[in-house]
């Protein structure tokens, strides 16, 4: 009596076992992508790919994250040694992350890298070897008020300004007395992102073959440093920038739209922001100005990494190929959303969707550079010794002499 | 002579009369001056969450609502509608786009939870803290002392240190991404035990050995003696805890963060704000607060007697 109530009990776990096994052995796989939250309109484009996706692959589940504070949450993960699959990485914590080695290499498996804009592909590569895919990016451009410009008779400015077309234009508006009580020509905050594009536009660099960090450290950088600061900082001292503060504005993007300041220097997350609050605006972008050294501008940046430490790592690429391939790139330019597709083949069809405004950020991704700073680097101390900078207070070969040194 | 010294009497207690009153209109302007900056921001909160972006930025004053709701967009074309024709400075056409964007965004669910944690943590303090500071400040047993340091220990080490090994426990024990495992590890703290310790310390015993006599024991004695003399220590760490855990960010993010069902306000609010990448989306950010505040607001008016009290018993605001 007592052996058969054992045995049935045996009987029913092994049958349990087994269904569980069955269960298994259908290869069900759930990966999990964590990243941040975006517009409504991106959120809801990123869960129809995933859609598509498990369609495609009908094996793998993805468990998708989208966090508050993303970096935080995936740092506390990667401290417990147990993180997502795939996981969002921006172009500032990239090195960082390769260094700790939570990021997969992906060079040999992420598929057609060659279409991908080669600067920007460059920032997620280390040692020639492309460690995640870019997701999506956002470059400077320079954005004008045609209303401003007709009104003072000023001519458009043109793809291929140079600084000194700049600054003749921006007086050529503050001469013209078109401008109402309180509009500048140029909306140009004294930050360290501004500083870097022109910068870049004056022959600098950031980092050697080495890998290490050159801004402003000798030679032509210190050169270029110096000549960005005095070409911007003259801007403001000769009344034809203003701050956005100065503007009572929370950024000079919003200065812009509200007309105090004629032109400014933004990324493309300003075509979706103007269109929304500033539908009236009658405006248009061209690609930044040309620098001593030529053009130059500055790209921000997004990539799909995949986490070394995997169970999964087949699935894992699977996923992410399908979001960051051709048809990835594609899906993400005809959303038009802020964020440029990362493939070169697709910058057309995302123009296509923003408007002829769209253009001058793709334009930029062909010589668009990251400017990723060592993670101790002192940017709030540099932001106010600029400012000083631009007010006149300090010196231009003192800043350029503090931002090259070792901090 | 009398009538003269009547008359500079009347003079004088006119003149001081005077003063008094200009005095206290001088109070009452000053008293309405700052009530004015305390409550303009409020008004012009409200009256932002109700416009459309191209409104807040025309007319970011524009406070008085003409009637009837509008779309923000254009329903043929999809683009936005131009400010001009939604504000004219002073008056604004109201729109509801922020509070459906946040409803859309599951707001009433991070309201509830919200709702359910800092209820829950707080009645588990109550219980927990109480018993622990009464143990502690009456019943003599070994190592009474060292556990009380230790307690107050805790208080010494800041809380980003406790982030990692929290996570790593509760995962081990499978609690990320639950109710209870957001409560459990706030279920007592070290400030509260603290608190009721010192106000148990300041009862008469006499109360308790009056009660032992008439055969009552420890439990009788703490919840029918003791706990009803403690309101003010009670209400205070009440305060403390709610208004603690309403606005707790990283505990709720790092142990349910990546769970929208489970997000409180606090996150769904970070998340909101994060969505609009280089800008914040005005009217949902502010609608958002709006249905934050309010709760707040409308607890902190009724039981605004007893904040005052719980504050000054302490000697402590927020913690």
């Amino acid at each position: 009596m007592r052996t058969s109530r054992f045995t049935a009990l045996g009987a029913a776990a092994l049958a349990a076992l087994a269904l569980t096994t069955g269960v298994f052995a259908q290869d069900s796989v759930t990966i999990t992508l964590m990243g941040h939250s975006s517009s409504p309109a991106e959120d809801e484009a990123l869960s129809a790919s995933i859609a598509a996706f498990e369609e495609a692959y009908p094996n793998i589940d993805v468990d998708v994250q989208l966090v508050p504070d993303f970096d935080t949450v995936l740092q506390t993960a990667f401290a417990s040694g147990d993180y997502p699959e795939v996981f969002y990485t921006g172009q500032s914590q990239f090195g960082r992350y390769v260094n700790a080695g939570v990021i997969a290499n992906g060079s040999a498996n992420i598929e057609t890298p060659e279409g991908f804009y080669p600067a920007l592909a460059a920032v997620y590569t280390v040692g020639g070897e492309l460690y995640c895919p870019p997701k999506d990016f956002s470059n400077l451009a320079l954005e004008y008020n045609k209303d401003l410009f007709d009104a003072a008779g000023v001519e458009y400015p043109t793809n291929d300004w140079t600084w000194d077309d700049l600054r003749a234009a921006a007086e050529a508006l503050a001469a013209s007395g078109t401008l109402p009580e309180g509009t500048v020509p140029i909306a140009l905050n004294p930050d360290i992102d501004r500083w870097f594009a022109f910068y870049v536009q004056a022959g600098g660099t950031f980092y050697d073959e080495d890998g290490n960090f050159v801004f402003a450290n000798e030679g032509a950088n210190y050169d270029a440093a110096i000549t960005a600061l005095e070409f911007t900082s003259g801007l403001a001292l000769d009344g034809l920038s203003a701050t956005s503060s100065d503007l009572s504005a929370g950024w000079p993007g919003e200065a812009f739209g509200q007309g105090t300041a004629a032109m400014t220097f933004e990324g493309n997350w300003i075509v979706g922001y103007l269109a929304d609050t500033f539908p009236e605006l009658n405006w248009g972008t061209v690609e930044m100005p040309a620098g001593p050294a030529g053009d130059g501008t500055l790209t921000f940046s997004e990539a799909y990494c995949v986490g070394a430490d995997n169970a999964h790592p087949e699935e894992s690429w699977l996923l992410v190929n399908f979001l960051t391939g051709e048809e990835g790139a594609q899906r993400v330019a005809t959303g038009g959303f802020g964020p440029m597709p990362p493939r070169e083949a697709s910058g057309e069809t995302w123009i296509e969707a923003v408007g002829e405004n769209g253009a001058a950020y793709v334009a930029g991704g062909a010589y668009a550079v990251a400017p990723v700073t060592p993670s101790d680097y002192d940017r709030d101390g540099l932001g106010n010794f600029i400012g000083g900078v631009f007010r006149g207070d300090e010196d231009p070969e003192d800043v350029a002499d503090y931002a090259g040194s070792e901090m | 002579m009398a009538a003269t010294t009547i008359e500079t009497v009347g003079q004088t207690s006119g003149a001081s009369r005077l003063l008094r009153r200009l005095l206290a209109a001088l109070g009452m302007t000053f008293l309405i001056l700052f009530a004015l900056v305390e409550i303009v921001p409020f008004v012009f909160t409200i009256a932002n969450s109700f416009k459309c972006l191209p409104a807040i930025n025309a007319g970011p004053w524009a406070f008085i609502p003409t009637s009837g709701f509008v779309e923000c967009r254009d329903p043929a074309t999809g683009s936005a509608i131009a400010a001009s024709e939604l504000t004219n400075g002073t008056t604004f056409r109201p729109s509801l786009e922020g509070y459906q964007t946040v409803v859309a965004e599951n707001l009433p669910r991070w309201f509830l939870n919200s709702v359910i944690f800092a209820i829950a943590i707080t009645i588990l303090r109550l219980i927990t803290d109480s018993l622990a500071g009464y143990a502690l400040a009456r019943i003599k047993f070994p190592g009474n002392r060292l556990i009380f340091f230790i307690i107050l220990g805790t208080l010494m080490i800041p809380g980003v240190v406790l982030i990692i090994p929290r996570f790593l426990i509760l995962k081990q024990l499978g609690l990320l991404n639950t109710y209870q495992g957001l409560i459990i590890p706030l279920a007592a703290d070290a400030f509260g035990i603290f608190l009721m310790k010192q106000f148990f310390e300041s009862i008469p015993k006499e109360l308790e050995e009056a009660a032992e006599v008439d055969g009552a024991n420890r439990f009788v004695t703490f919840f029918r003696i003791i706990l009803p003399i403690t309101t003010p220590a009670l209400t205070a760490l009440t305060i403390f805890s709610f208004q603690g855990q309403w606005n707790n960010f990283l505990d709720v993010l790092i142990i349910v963060g990546t769970d929208p069902n489970l997000w409180t306000l606090t996150l769904g609010l970070a998340n909101l704000q994060g969505a609009g990448g280089e800008t914040l989306i005005w009217n949902v950010f502010l609608a958002g607060a709006v249905i934050t505040t309010l709760p707040m607001a409308i607890i902190f008016f009724s039981f605004q007697r007893y904040f005052v009290e719980g504050v000054s018993y302490s000697g402590l605001a927020g913690q």
